[in-house]
């Protein structure tokens, strides 16, 4: 998967997942390119990333469709997308309630975009350790942030699904995300 | 390494040597802003002022040059228009400076975070009377530092304000890229600030070094000067009256331009050896266009103006077909067809929005591409 869009509005953190995701892809050696299409309105306004990655360099930073597609809005374009994972009630494919998991496990709604972005990193396969992930994430709740994104990294494959079951609760598997491996090098171009 | 267009049009700035900005935030410019206040509240040697509005921005990197200094402002098209009677000052009285506009969708305050190219013809004619501006659009985040350097290195040979253009996708995208890795040559005897130290860069082999251009002109104080808009010979002094002396430093100016440009002239060429149609496109449009480079040749001005006219005609006459893509309603549609004397087909990407998608759509109702995919 290279290209990931990230669609949501101001204020859920499409910045903070898709420049988070961006800086560990470019500290792996990625090509990456990162470009946010959004409204003048800062808050509740529609807000998206476009995120490419490559072992080439990227001809074009807008694509028109994702191989990865993240909704956590209704807010935002219709975009194509092999595999979509969204916010529940917000598309009939992979539904998980990102919002909902960050109150009852972390405290806070919020919490639900590192969830998310926990899931991210699974669906695109980048193995990252919670030092490298420290590293990269804010400084304020960082202990918290870096919890939510194992616990979205950990969501068992087999128990997602689309609409209700999707709804189900989630059991979290904690080995699955490695805590100190290290990132794999890309292979020289 | 990460870096947004916006951040690294400020580093090829100081790059450049580049001692003072003046600005009014904008989007999407602003970031260009704030980076220029960071690094001044680091670097005792770098000056900002936050002005008023736009043109007592634009006015005092115009003072700032003729003291001495290298300046530039960052805006957007608004504002850009705000600067327009200061652009105009800036070729009357030969002034080195350059100024950046990061376009969004106008006129007016439009749709400032979304990107256009509705600014070209104002780059290139905003002000009054007959002026030869240099005008360079970037397409990448590695190509906005290496232009902003070209851009000054312009300014400085040229004795005028450059405009680098930008949009608001191309300010706000951020990409990998190692500028330390672009070579940037100083030329001997040239003493930097300490925040321009950086003579020992390694060049690669097979890239061409940029070469700062220094200073041309003289600091203010180190003799008698007079700087006035209004006609005036060499001494500074008033010839409001003398078609003569208007006549002479116009051609004067106008062949020291024509020289200059002609080492600044930048363009992309993608040939297609079946294809029957030529697309141009330039700045972030032609970043989305560059996957059709399977399907048709591709033609990418990097200098604006003044305008590419032999290179356009040489590759032009070649196709059947010439397709202009661009996000405005054709204002480089119109110079093409000026150069090449002959109707050329329009893809206006307009409010914002741009994408392959689009663009087939707009080929296909011209019967151009049909049955091929990218």
């Amino acid at each position: 998967m290279n290209n990931i869009i990230i669609s949501g509005e101001g204020g859920q953190g499409v910045r903070l997942i898709s420049h988070t995701l961006a800086t560990l892809l470019a500290n792996l050696g990625y090509e990456v390119s990162l470009l946010y299409d959004y409204d003048s309105a800062v808050r509740g306004a529609m807000s998206v990333a476009y995120l490419t990655f490559d072992v080439q360099p990227i001809a074009n930073p807008v694509p028109d469709k994702a191989d990865l597609l993240l909704r956590l809005s209704p807010k935002g374009l219709g975009f194509q997308a092999r595999r979509t994972v969204c916010e529940s009630g917000l598309c009939t494919e992979e539904e998980i309630p990102f919002s909902k998991y960050g109150v009852e496990k972390f405290g806070k709604e919020i919490f639900g975009n590192m969830i998310a972005m926990g899931r991210l990193l699974r669906l695109i396969g980048i193995k990252v350790s919670r030092k490298e992930l420290t590293r990269v994430l804010p400084l304020q709740y960082s202990e918290e942030n870096v919890s939510a994104v194992q616990f979205g990294y950990s969501l068992k494959e087999g128990e997602l699904g689309a609409g209700v079951l999707s709804r189900q609760r989630y059991d979290t598997d904690s080995e699955d995300l490695p805590s100190q491996v290290e990132p794999e090098p890309v292979p020289p171009q | 390494m990460l870096v947004q267009g916006n951040q690294a049009v400020f580093l090829g700035a100081v790059k450049a040597g580049a001692t003072f900005f003046a600005g009014y935030p904008i989007s999407p410019s602003s970031e260009i802003l704030v980076l220029a206040a960071e690094h001044a509240a680091r670097n005792s040697v770098f000056k900002l002022i936050q002005s008023e509005d736009e043109i007592g921005a634009v006015n005092a990197i115009m003072g700032a040059s003729l003291a001495g200094a290298k300046s530039f402002t960052a805006t957007s098209g608004p504002g850009f228009s705000l600067m327009q009677e200061a652009v105009g000052y800036g070729h009357q009285v030969e002034i080195p400076t350059v100024i950046v506009d990061v376009q969004r969708v106008g006129p007016a305050t439009g749709m400032p975070t979304m990107p256009a190219q509705q600014d070209l013809l104002q780059a290139m004619h905003g002000s009054s009377g007959d002026y030869y501006p240099l005008v360079f659009y970037p397409n990448s985040v590695e190509e906005c530092y290496r232009y902003t350097i070209l851009a000054f290195n312009a300014a400085e040979e040229s004795l005028s304000p450059v405009i680098l253009l930008s949009d608001a996708f191309l300010g706000h995208l951020i990409e990998t890229v190692d500028l330390e890795a672009i070579p940037v040559l100083y030329p001997p005897g040239i003493v930097w600030h300490e925040h321009n130290l950086d003579l020992d860069l390694v060049v690669p082999g097979g890239m061409a070094p940029l070469e700062i251009v220094s200073r041309q002109r003289p600091p203010l104080g180190t003799g008698q000067r007079a700087f006035t808009g209004l006609t005036h010979d060499w001494r500074g002094q008033q010839r409001t009256a003398d078609a003569g002396v208007y006549r002479e430093w116009l051609a004067g100016v106008k062949k020291r331009h024509q020289e200059i440009a002609g080492n600044y002239r930048f363009y992309e060429y993608i040939d297609h050896p079946t294809s029957d149609t030529l697309l141009i496109a330039f700045g972030i449009v032609s970043r989305v266009v560059r996957p059709l480079a399977s399907r048709f040749a591709i033609f990418r001005p990097i200098s604006m103006a003044p305008l590419l006219a032999d290179e356009l005609r040489e590759y032009g006459r070649r196709f059947k077909n010439v397709v202009v893509v661009e996000a405005n309603d054709g204002q480089y549609a119109q110079l093409v067809e000026w150069a090449l004397r002959r109707e050329v087909r329009r893809v206006p990407l307009l409010g914002g929005r741009m994408n392959i998608p689009l663009i087939e759509a707009e080929l296909g109702r011209m019967g151009i591409g049909e049955g091929l995919s990218v």
